[in-house]
């Protein structure tokens, strides 16, 4: 079992768990916050998320995904009124709280840690 | 409803899936992408068939397994009661029974195999088959007891199936999982 700081260390990011890690598609989402800053609803991290990832993606898997990082404290959102583009729904903004950062810096250096010593391009058939 | 609008029952299906919480900011949210961005590029009838797969996406896997289990026992009643009520003759292959029950099972995997694949979740797999058998199979035992003498007893197999549905779903999601170590 890792504890937190140990597992937090640049020399020994290797050892962090790999259930820690954020998902691909979790990082996307967070990353998508931080790119967005005030501007971060559901709409526009749909359209971010979809830009960076280069396909279409449901709806359902980014609410599911923003749920899920509220949940783990990793982001937060607060409500404010819509226009009428929206028939006057409200809006949900979110935002990257400093647990969510640091598990994006995590994951980025587990993903590193993994690489390292891998000279690209490799002989395949890619 | 306007013709820059999802269709009205639509809109009512969606609110009828999402948690309070969110009633207002996600239908809000695919309103305005559907008005802005969707219609504009992609002309009414195909928005419309992109705002049904939002409520879809969005739906949970227990709401999935209920739509699932709803639409395959309606197409079951079609064939096993309005067909012949209609003297409408459906060729019976060989093997029949086998077929229907290894398809059923399928069926169940194959819903169990999609929830896997939006929750990353065999829990909810198995969840899933257990319910899409549960809800399809209380309707068609309820329609065949309609059509015949009621009884109790037609309903005895229900957590029978119930639980294949749950065993053939948990497979589903194990199989998902091989599916997505292999990729």
């Amino acid at each position: 079992m890792q504890k937190a700081g140990f597992a937090r260390s640049p020399k020994y990011v290797y050892n962090v768990g790999m259930s820690d890690v954020l998902g691909a598609f979790e990082q996307a989402v967070l990353l998508a916050l931080l790119r967005l800053r005030k501007d971060a609803y559901g709409r526009a991290i749909l359209n971010d998320v979809q830009a960076r990832l280069a396909r279409e993606v449901a709806a359902g898997a980014v609410y599911a995904t923003l749920d899920r990082l509220e949940k783990k404290g990793l982001a937060s959102s607060r409500l404010a009124a819509g226009g009428a583009i929206r028939g006057g729904k409200a809006r949900r903004y979110y935002s990257i709280e400093p647990s969510g950062v640091r598990a994006l810096n995590e994951s980025r250096a587990a993903h590193d840690a993994l690489w390292r010593g891998v000279a690209l391009p490799m002989g395949g058939r890619a | 409803m306007t013709m820059t609008d999802p269709p009205r029952w639509a809109e009512r299906a969606l609110a009828l899936i999402l948690k309070p919480r969110d009633r207002q900011t996600i239908a809000g949210d695919l309103l305005e992408e559907y008005r802005e961005a969707i219609l504009p590029a992609r002309g009414r009838p195909r928005a419309q068939l992109w705002y049904l797969v939002q409520i879809v996406s969005l739906m949970s896997h227990v709401q999935l397994g209920v739509a699932l289990g709803l639409g395959f026992s309606t197409v079951a009643v079609l064939f096993n009661v309005a067909f012949p009520l209609a003297h409408l003759s459906v060729p019976e292959p060989p093997y029949a029974n086998a077929f229907g029950f290894g398809g059923v099972f399928m069926l169940f995997g194959a819903t169990g195999y999609l929830a896997h694949r939006r929750r990353g979740d065999v829990s909810a797999s198995a969840i899933t088959g257990g319910v899409v058998a549960a809800v399809s199979m209380f309707l068609l035992m309820a329609t065949f007891s309609v059509i015949h003498a009621f009884s109790i007893r037609a309903f005895a197999p229900l957590p029978a199936f119930a639980i294949v549905g749950a065993f053939c779903g948990a497979l589903g999601g194990f199989a998902s999982r091989l599916v997505s170590a292999i990729r």
